[in-house]
């Protein structure tokens, strides 16, 4: 028998997947795909964008489609040898848009009350696991990167090891209640939409950020530490110019009035 | 004024009309061959098997016609990451990442540890990027664009029994190779007119990238914003042409396999086997 049913992929999203998945190839040739950062690899890419973006307008399909012409293309065109490995450089970027667009969903018809207990669960959350790591510092603490245990350099212990403890329990303090706020500073102005692009575009980051860094170190071709330390110096930069971007196209696109804080201007 | 030239450095569709065996070759059977080389060469960890790996796809690059000067275009730019890379993974990569492996330390300073498996991920690791360089070199020069979507799209005609969307998915390839060169005028036109109008586009330094960032913004927002306004019109203009995707669409161009495409696909098959299962000794 036949059916009538709607295909995953309607006319609609087709067009869609293609022209963005042309943008992220154009991106990928250009210097504009590329922000210099002040981090070792140097660059933040915004070359995962449309995928985001495609996640958030048309649906996980979308994004995953785009996610997976980006990596193609990544993969063709790489010159350096971890990204010319198809496990690192497709695999792990189906899901950079599919990720946003459950976030998106998710948030963007949150009234004020539950914004405001997200708000204040992020706020609990991360300031008592943050206090605790600030004040109940473990005695016998032991920082292991899976080296020789008597080098002095990969086996950190005793004062060293709680010093690191608390500074990342104190960075952690930090990020957390500046997401907090942020978070809560959108509800507060009711701009539920504005938030939930800005929510989406930061777990799209991560995803491909954590993926590709996780793939990387399956491989081998990094260890965890050094992996790790890209992470947390490239992931932050990152985030920041993919939620300025996609906030700026999303709204502009949709038309919503984003206010003095960073969104569309005029062009 | 070399900034603004961004379509003259898309080299999309780079192939290189040569007539070869292996440009004639059916792309279902290419595409086939070219994935299970990729696999066997991903997968491969022994200087043995990476050694004849070297060496077939060398060996191939004669029968493609394309010159070896463009299959190792990509190499000389990425010489020094390779090697910053090779040193890293020499010094830093410690034997409990191993897995079990036996290694042999050469040397031992402070957090670094030099050890047979580092120095063999090392090699092992930049003997597979030249692989896979030279491997999608031979494809990309000697398959078009239309070849290669309908290529994928029959080889994964199949998979439309269990709902997966293989024409359609076809179908965005072709769409996103499409739009690439009339986005990249697009976007010269947007950097024009944005200069024209004082705007900045240079290096602002790298602890500035959030201003860097929102500079850029004057260029990225229209560009998306024309693409989905252009992607309107095209939606449109389906649907007014009443397009259904999947089954019961037919092709311009049939492809037609030849006995010595079978042939090359059996041996590739056999080879790819042969390198994976093979417990190479070194």
């Amino acid at each position: 028998m036949e059916t009538t049913a709607q295909p995953v992929f309607s006319v609609r999203r087709i067009v869609v997947t293609g022209v963005l998945g042309a943008i992220a190839i154009l991106l990928g040739y250009t210097r504009l795909g590329f922000i210099p950062v002040p981090t070792p690899a140097g660059n933040a890419t915004i070359m995962h964008i449309p995928a985001i973006i495609g996640g958030i307008l048309e649906g996980w399909p979308v994004g995953a489609a785009i996610g997976t012409i980006f990596g193609i293309f990544s993969f063709l065109q790489s010159t350096t040898p971890i990204f010319k490995d198809p496990l690192v450089a497709i695999l792990p970027r189906i899901f950079i848009g599919i990720t946003p667009y459950f976030v998106y969903r998710g948030l963007r018809r949150v009234n004020r009350a539950v914004g405001f207990a997200i708000a204040a669960a992020i706020l609990i959350l991360v300031g008592v696991f943050s206090y605790d790591m600030l004040t109940f510092v473990p005695k016998d603490l032991v920082f292991d990167f899976g080296g020789d245990p008597n080098s002095p350099w990969i086996h950190l212990t005793g004062q060293t090891a709680r010093l690191i403890y608390q500074i990342l329990g104190a960075l952690l303090m930090v990020l957390g209640f500046g997401a907090a706020g942020t978070f809560a500073y959108f509800v507060q102005r009711n701009q539920m939409e504005l938030l939930a692009i800005g929510t989406a575009a930061v777990v799209g980051t991560l995803t491909n950020t954590v993926l590709v860094l996780t793939m990387i170190v399956v491989r081998g071709y990094l260890t965890a530490d050094v992996a790790l330390g890209i992470g947390i110096t490239q992931g932050i930069p990152e985030i920041i110019v993919a939620v300025l971007v996609t906030v700026a196209v999303v709204a502009a696109w949709k038309g919503i009035e984003s206010g003095a804080g960073g969104g569309a201007r005029k062009v | 004024m070399d900034e603004f030239e961004i379509s003259r450095h898309i080299t999309i569709g780079q192939y290189l009309a040569l007539g070869s065996f292996i440009h004639k070759m059916d792309p279902r059977i290419k595409l086939l061959s070219f994935a299970l080389l990729v696999a066997a060469i991903t997968f491969s960890a022994s200087y043995t098997a990476n050694a004849i790996l070297l060496f077939v796809v060398f060996a191939l690059v004669p029968f493609s016609k394309i010159p070896i000067r463009y299959a190792l275009s990509g190499l000389k730019p990425a010489i020094p990451i390779v090697l910053l890379l090779a040193a890293l993974q020499i010094m830093l990569y410690t034997s409990t990442f191993a897995g079990g492996q036996h290694c042999s330390s050469f040397f031992r300073w402070g957090p670094i540890d030099s050890n047979s498996c580092g120095v063999q991920l090392a090699m092992v690791s930049a003997a597979r990027f030249v692989e896979l360089l030279v491997l999608t070199s031979l494809l990309t020069f000697s398959t078009t664009v239309t070849e290669l979507t309908l290529g994928t799209e029959q080889l994964l005609a199949p998979l439309t029994r269990f709902n997966f969307p293989a024409h359609e998915l076809a179908l965005t390839l072709t769409l996103a190779l499409r739009f690439v060169p009339t986005f990249a005028e697009e976007l010269e036109r947007i950097m024009k007119a944005q200069v024209s109008r004082g705007a900045e586009l240079g290096q602002r330094g790298r602890l500035r990238f959030i201003q860097q960032t929102r500079a850029l913004l004057p260029l990225v927002v229209p560009l998306f914003l024309g693409a989905l306004r252009r992607a309107e019109e095209l939606i449109l203009a389906m649907e007014a042409r009443c397009y259904v995707g999947g089954k019961r669409r037919t092709h311009l161009l049939e492809l037609r396999a030849k006995p010595s495409d079978w042939l090359v696909l059996a041996g590739t098959a056999a080879f790819a086997a042969a390198m994976l299962f093979i417990p190479f000794r070194f």
